[in-house]
């Protein structure tokens, strides 16, 4: 796995305390492993735990209609670039 | 009476709000009316495969409105699987011979079942000039939900108990009944919640139905702006804490319906306050539907709706009874009346999981884990409530080694349930804390679970 960028390690604490996820520590994350599906096997409910906890500390509101958002779900890399794009 | 219309609308009234271009209705998007949505179920009826079943995978609201009652127009059955996991169709498929799967264009479908694409239809043409009616006696639908045992339990649904309860509905989530109401859900369509308030509510009361299912605090924004006032948001627990928490600015919006589980009163009263409009919380289960309400912002006790009756039958248990219900069913939850006619809930029913308005089985899911290969002991069990996430079951499971490894377990649950119940965590323990009766109480399996961690 590459390594995770500062921006992305935090990203990956964001995720872990969201989703209250057990099996994996923020480090293990893969910043281009897919989030959901096979990858970590989120769901919609943790899209939208993410999507709040996004929003409360980056101040970036996440929207499933706008194609560059789910495309931002695909990775703990993409999602990090699309934050620091979009925050203010 | 033996016939009931398929819809108890003005034909001019505006029933649904369409913002996706389909292709069944050439891409067009906008207002709906009562007389041409009539007009495309009816043109669907016609084309549909012959078959007295028919599996209703439509996502979008209003395809999947326009496939019910096609369906019902037709005399098929809509099944309405608890999840669309490739065993539950499988399952679905073999139970009822000849069902095939009506979808607006899936990528992945069962090889061996038959398929409609609503897509590949045109329903566009003339609008209809009457409202059909339809025989009271027809099996309108079965919606299933997750059994004990593994096996999906069918909950019957006749074009009589879904007029009468829709009728009965309106009278207690509406706030009128003259005007019309701009309603957007975010609940699918096809769980009895979402089923009863946004699919049935707009055939037999004045309401106009979005056909987005909004996920995110801002597309909820959007689609609600979109919407003329006044407007109806219907939503769960798990949907209502992340509006309220995301600091968005919410167009005025009269009433909220929540359901599926508990809602805190500090919720109720933040969604009131941010929203503008009552908060109403709905008390119901897949068999019976929707049964009672209050306001929780304000309100502990639960009125019963008109129409249903509690029988006490023991204790606190309770069955209900209706005149449009086909039997009576055993309430899951205990119960106790106020003086003033009103109840309190005392306690849920233990085996049932409500998460993000789906119904799962906790029996289900100890059933998958303990008929895995490898699996000598194991446990599913709900966590006791602790911060403001989202509760997930957790698995408990002791394993041979050689035999089985934790991908495979995961993998399993993945075939057979919807995401949101599949266990998280899952560990693998040397043994569980049982007694020496073979008895594993829940405070012992907490206790565990709590040094576990």
């Amino acid at each position: 796995m590459t390594s995770q960028t500062p921006a992305q390690a935090a990203m990956a604490e964001l995720l872990v305390d969201a989703l209250n996820l057990e099996d994996i520590t923020a480090a293990e994350i893969d910043p281009n492993a897919p989030l959901f599906g096979d990858g970590l096997g989120l769901d919609s409910i943790d899209a939208l735990e993410i999507a709040l906890a996004i929003s409360q500390k980056y101040g970036v509101q996440m929207q499933a209609e706008d194609k560059a958002t789910r495309n931002a779900f695909a990775t703990l890399a993409s999602l990090t670039e699309f934050v620091e794009a979009n925050k203010a | 009476m033996t016939q009931a219309a398929l819809c108890q609308r003005l034909l001019t009234d505006a029933l649904a709000q369409v913002n996706t271009p389909l292709a069944a209705l050439g891409g067009q998007t906008g207002l709906i009316t009562c007389a041409e949505f009539i007009g495309q179920a009816q043109r669907l009826a016609e084309r549909l495969p012959s078959s007295p079943w028919v599996i209703n995978l439509c996502e979008n609201r209003y395809l999947f409105m326009l496939a019910f009652c096609a369906a019902v127009l037709r005399g098929q059955t809509n099944l309405l699987p608890q999840n669309r996991a490739p065993a539950t169709l499988e399952q679905l498929a073999t139970n009822y011979p000849c069902a095939y799967i009506l979808h607006q264009g899936l990528d992945s479908l069962p090889a061996d079942i038959a398929a409609c694409n609503i897509n590949q239809q045109s329903l566009l043409g003339d609008a209809a000039t009457a409202i059909p009616d339809i025989p009271l006696d027809r099996l309108a639908a079965i919606a299933f939900t997750s059994g004990s045992t593994g096996q999906p339990k069918p909950n019957l649904k006749s074009w009589h108990t879904f007029v009468e309860s829709s009728r009965i509905n309106a009278q207690h989530m509406l706030p009128g009944r003259q005007t019309t109401h701009y309603e957007l859900a975010t609940v699918p369509p096809q769980h009895m919640w979402g089923l009863e308030t946004s699919v049935l509510l707009p055939l037999f009361a004045p309401i106009c139905v979005s056909d987005a299912k909004p996920l995110f605090p801002q597309d909820v924004q959007q689609a609600l702006s979109r919407l003329p006032e006044p407007r109806l948001l219907v939503s769960t627990p798990v949907h209502l804490r992340a509006l309220t928490q995301s600091g968005i600015h919410w167009p005025t919006t009269t009433r909220v319906l929540c359901a599926t589980a508990p809602l805190a009163p500090s919720l109720a009263q933040d969604v009131e306050q941010q929203f503008g409009g009552d908060l109403v919380e709905v008390f119901g289960c897949s068999e019976v539907g929707s049964m009672a309400c209050r306001q929780t912002a304000t309100e502990d006790d639960w009125q019963l709706f008109t129409g249903l009756n509690f029988v006490n039958t023991e204790g606190d248990a309770y069955q209900v009874q209706a005149d449009h219900l086909p039997d009576t069913v055993p309430l899951q939850d205990l119960i106790a009346f106020t003086p003033t006619g009103r109840f309190r809930l005392l306690g849920r029913n233990q085996d049932m999981l409500e998460i993000a308005g789906k119904r799962g089985s906790l029996q289900e899911l100890n059933h998958i884990l303990l008929t895995t290969p490898g699996v000598l002991d194991g446990v599913v069990f709900m966590p006791d409530e602790e911060g403001q996430g989202t509760r997930r079951p957790v698995a408990l499971a002791v394993i041979d080694k050689t035999q089985t490894d934790k991908a495979t377990l995961l993998a399993r649950f993945a075939e057979r349930l919807d995401p949101v119940f599949i266990p998280r965590p899952l560990v693998l323990v040397d043994a569980l804390p049982r007694e020496e009766n073979g008895k594993l109480p829940r405070g012992k399996l907490l206790g565990f679970w709590k040094e576990l961690r």
